[in-house]
């Protein structure tokens, strides 16, 4: 143990109860001399590494790196994990997110050994399951779209994005064309202008209408030769359906460009809407999101592609094709394609979440989904209306949308109704987004919530409602009851600390 | 539905809250010519215990290989994955939480990931690196979009030793982009054609890219490519697709590398059928500002206490926007959580111990098949790592028919990628998880498929 953490470290052995927070990186622990594997020869002769390598290009020990034994790391890690909020803790309103529960049996199923252990690099055979069941899964994901071809390649929502948008580009150029233009709502997801600048498209926003949907008009008189297509989340980010779509698509198939969908919020209307009756000619979605596979704290998740026959040409290589005798096999053969996009087939082990939570829901569960979201999201609305502002009081579906107008008046923001509703018990909903909402709350309650729990939730949000009023400082005090207090996100951005490499980290303060 | 809990008493009192008659009045928007009717295309809804079975009969025609059994590599190496990995990985505060956005409630993914970003610049030699990329490939596709932004160069120059895989995915990101590719053919020497390279590199070249080891497992002449980007003002970026290798060998960053690509899912992952793997990005401090993807860094709350946090947003889509320097939202983050743990718990002596292991592993197995008459070792003049090539004096396609008779799986048929030239050329690697019983029964049943 490095002697300047001994405070440190001691202080989280000595603790005899609850939840240790203090807990310093790995780099921080252990004591040269202890390993957390051990690693035999198994019989193979000793070598030495310089006889077939030379000396100048060997290493020697990594001296930075940890010496650790097994009870010490699964401690660290444990304590570590302690520190988080998961779907499992508690209720997590993170608008746009669909944090719903991840079902524990597929986990068990995704990593069982059948799968996980296979190469990539076998032939097709010897991988027959797993491609019926990516094969299966995307059939079941073109049925719930209405549209006709899939690609599961994509690794996240934004991959999948990027590679319908080189789909449409490599549909134009396959006319002889070259556009130069993706429309975009101004309610969009960041990731929809940074994805429109891989194929090399300029982002061009679209003012939304005073109801917060696509103004058509607008639309219209944008909407030329030049434009590749329109990039619309349905239900949008403010949390209204689009009621114009098939206008919308109209107007761009008749300037020769797409509509594209992005499927973040497909849970709103899953097993309810059909995306190609809207006009939609190619989407992704989220399997992270509708479908219920574990985010992972930041990955890993999946971002199929689906689209109109019209694109079935362009798909990312490979695609999932049959042979004569009808097995499944990886089809690189495909001259129009836009390339690969993942090094081998997309997040395998992903997917096969998600193909095991559509086997549990079927088509009346996808109906129970959707509107057993749009029930709760409603029902925190109507609770909640009056109380907190709600900058476009139309018809909600699976999330709503506030702001903190009433709380503004009295020096409350966003940032401290988020914080407060942590020492509540709660994760804080998606905030100051969409940005045409000056101090968004974006709260999305999914199907998997029981009444008990948005009521407390309510009753929370409530409460911080009055204490904006009565005593604004308690609420910029919060969070107090975290493993952290406010973290100072400004101090990180200016002075960028990345990597572990002082020995003496700043001694936390007296308990 | 055991996955909603909403009883019907409760959707009532919902309802008379919200003050609708039916939860069907909520989607009067959707116009009835946009209904879904796609009911018959779904499979009917199972159970738990039928859905075990429904995943036993796709598991069923899977045909997997005992991990000793399998001698593929190619960018993804078996390796054995110590047990508390798997025990701690599983503990869902890890894997059911979302982007830690909100740090006083996320500390235990944000150390973790600051872990992470510290092993993979020990490991490349670098001065930091970011959270995580989809795989190396879409890693190496964002090193040659950020070489152009800090050099305003548009041309990458490729050696075609680096993963077809890789480079086919570079291809695709940068397909309709100002950026073009051009290669190093150094397939008939098995190394880096530096003469080549020389005579290809010129002052609109961003980036010279090399994957060392090799694709073919060589490892190659780092200090060279170096030298020949100093000429024309290039960095210099090298992939890494076994960072394993990098506990005995001298790192990238040694030898001046700008940036290190690579995989990371050796530690901590199984193989997963290619998905999910990780992607490593490290690079040079003065650049954090033009990085793709998620970074966490150190500061303090409210009360001094060290704190970790997302940072550097302004690079990033939600910020940025349009001009961010990627679109990437989700990464791999519970992989590079995995392969954090696994790492640490390897340790300063483990690292080394482990790479040492799979030579010795890689050097019983090379030093065995090429006592085989008429089987010859393809390497490089600086060694080989836990990977080779060998040619053969049968098809290698043949000759993996036949391993697979015998239970093993070979190597990878190098033709696939590089051509007839390659048709009895196999590339062959050999990890920790493969002991002498296991490496002699593979040489046995190899002498036995040639004869």
């Amino acid at each position: 143990m490095k002697t300047e953490n001994k405070d440190l470290n001691r202080r989280a052995e000595e603790a005899i109860s609850g939840i240790l927070f203090d807990e310093p990186t790995v780099f921080e622990k252990g004591a040269p001399g202890r390993v957390g594997v051990d690693i035999d020869a198994d019989g193979l002769p000793p070598v030495d590494i310089t006889e077939t390598i030379p000396a100048d290009y060997a290493r020697g020990e990594i001296e930075e790196a940890p010496s650790l034994s097994e009870p010490e790391l699964v401690r660290h890690y444990t304590r570590l994990s302690q520190h988080n909020f998961g779907i499992d803790s508690a209720f997590y309103p993170l608008g746009s997110c669909t944090m719903k529960y991840n079902p524990k049996i597929n986990e068990t199923l995704a990593s069982g050994k059948v799968f996980a252990s296979l190469h990539p690099e076998q032939p097709d055979f010897m991988a027959r399951g797993t491609l019926e069941l990516i094969d299966d899964l995307s059939r079941w994901l073109c049925a719930l779209t209405g549209l006709d071809v899939c690609s599961t390649q994509p690794a996240a929502g934004a991959h999948g994005e990027m590679t319908a948008l080189l789909m449409i580009a490599a549909s134009l150029a396959k006319r002889g064309e070259r556009r130069s233009k993706i429309l975009l709502p101004d309610s969009s997801h960041g990731t929809n202008p940074a994805s429109s600048a891989y194929p090399g498209y300029e982002a061009k926003t679209l003012p939304s209408g005073p109801d917060g949907r696509i103004d058509i008009d607008k639309l219209r008189a944008m909407t030329d030769s030049s434009v590749a297509a329109l990039m619309v989340t349905n239900p949008n980010t403010l949390g209204l359906m689009e009621t114009n779509l098939a206008e919308a698509a109209r107007i761009l198939h008749e300037a020769g460009g797409y509509l594209y969908l992005d499927g973040a919020n497909l849970n709103a209307i899953v097993g309810r809407a059909n995306l190609r009756a809207f006009g939609v000619d190619i989407c992704h979605l989220n399997a992270h999101k509708t479908f219920s596979t574990p985010h992972g704290g930041g990955g890993p998740g999946a971002g199929p592609v689906l689209a109109t026959k019209e694109f079935e040409p362009f798909l990312p290589t490979p695609v999932i094709a049959r042979s004569k005798d009808g097995q499944p096999r990886l089809d690189y053969d495909r001259p129009d394609s836009i390339g690969a996009v993942h090094q081998h087939y997309g997040n395998v082990a992903v997917l096969a979440r998600a193909a095991a939570y559509i086997m549990s829901m079927g088509a009346d569960g996808f109906k129970e989904v959707s509107a057993t979201a749009a029930l709760n999201a409603n029902y925190i609305k109507a609770r909640l209306r009056g109380r907190y502002h709600l900058p476009y009081d139309q018809n909600a579906l699976h999330e709503v949308i506030f702001s903190d107008k009433f709380q503004r008046a009295h020096g409350v923001s966003t940032l401290d109704i988020a914080k407060a509703l942590i020492d509540r018990g709660f994760h804080p909903p998606t905030i100051y987004f969409p940005l045409i909402v000056k101090g968004a709350m974006m709260i999305e309650p999914t199907e998997t919530e029981t009444l008990d729990t948005l009521d407390r939730f309510v009753e929370a949000m409530l409460e911080i409602a009055d204490l904006a009023e009565r005593d604004p400082d308690q609420l910029k005090k919060a969070p107090l009851k975290a493993s952290r207090e406010r973290v100072d996100e400004t101090r990180a951005a200016r002075e960028p600390d990345l990597i572990y490499c002082c020995p003496a980290p700043t001694a936390p303060s007296d308990d | 539905m055991r996955y909603i809990p909403l009883t019907e008493a409760e959707r009532s009192k919902a309802l008379e809250v919200i003050g609708i008659d039916d939860v069907e009045d909520l989607f009067v928007d959707i116009k009835p010519n946009e209904r879904w009717s796609g009911d018959s295309e779904l499979p009917a809804p199972l159970d738990e215990r039928s859905l075990v079975e429904r995943f036993e009969r796709y598991g069923a025609k899977n045909r997997p290989i005992k991990a000793s059994r399998l001698f593929l590599g190619g960018g993804l190496y078996p390796h054995y994955v110590p047990a508390l990995v798997g025990h701690l990985l599983g503990r869902s505060e890890f894997y059911s939480a979302y982007t830690p956005y909100q740090p006083e409630v996320s500390q235990g993914t944000l150390t973790a990931i600051y872990e992470f970003q510290t092993f993979c610049a020990l490991l490349t030699g670098m001065e930091i690196a970011n959270g995580s990329m989809y795989d190396g490939a879409s890693a190496l596709a964002e090193a040659l979009r950020m070489a152009a932004r800090v050099t305003s160069r548009k041309k990458a120059l490729i050696c075609d030793l680096l993963s077809p895989r890789w480079r086919a995915v570079a291809k695709t990101y940068l397909k309709y982009s100002d950026m073009s590719i051009e290669l190093i053919d150094s397939s008939r020497n098995g190394v880096f054609d530096a003469g080549r390279a020389r005579e290809l590199i010129d002052e609109e070249t961003a980036a010279l890219v090399l994957q060392s080891p090799n694709f073919f497992g060589s490892i190659e002449d780092l200090r060279a490519a170096r030298a020949i980007c100093d000429e024309q003002g290039a960095l210099l970026i090298v992939g890494v697709s076994e960072m394993v290798s990098l506990g005995a060998l001298k790192s990238p960053g040694e030898f001046g590398a700008d940036i290190v690509v690579a995989n990371g899912s050796s530690f901590g992952s199984p193989l997963n059928y290619g998905g999910p793997t990780l992607g490593v990005f490290a690079s040079r401090k003065k650049w954090a500002r033009h990085f793709p993807g998620r970074i966490v860094g150190a500061t303090h709350d409210r009360r001094g206490r060290k704190s970790y946090t997302l940072t550097l947003a302004t690079r990033e889509q939600h910020i940025r926007r349009a001009s961010a320097t990627s679109n990437i939202c989700t990464n791999q983050a519970l992989v590079a959580t995995a392969a954090t743990i696994h790492m640490a718990a390897l340790g300063r002596v483990g690292l080394k111990a482990l790479a040492e292991r799979n030579h010795r592993a890689a050097r019983y197995l090379a030093d065995s098949l090429s006592r085989i008459p008429r089987c010859e070792l393809k390497v490089g003049p600086l060694g080989y790592f836990n990977e080779f090539a060998l040619s053969t004096p049968m098809k290698a396609s043949e000759l993996n028919a036949a391993l697979i008779e015998r239970g093993f799986s070979g190597g990878i048929d190098l033709s696939r990628y590089y051509g007839d030239r390659f048709d009895s050329t196999l590339l062959l690697t050999a990890t920790e998880i493969h002991g002498k019983d296991a490496i002699d029964d593979f040489v046995a049943a190899l002498k036995g498929a040639l004869k």
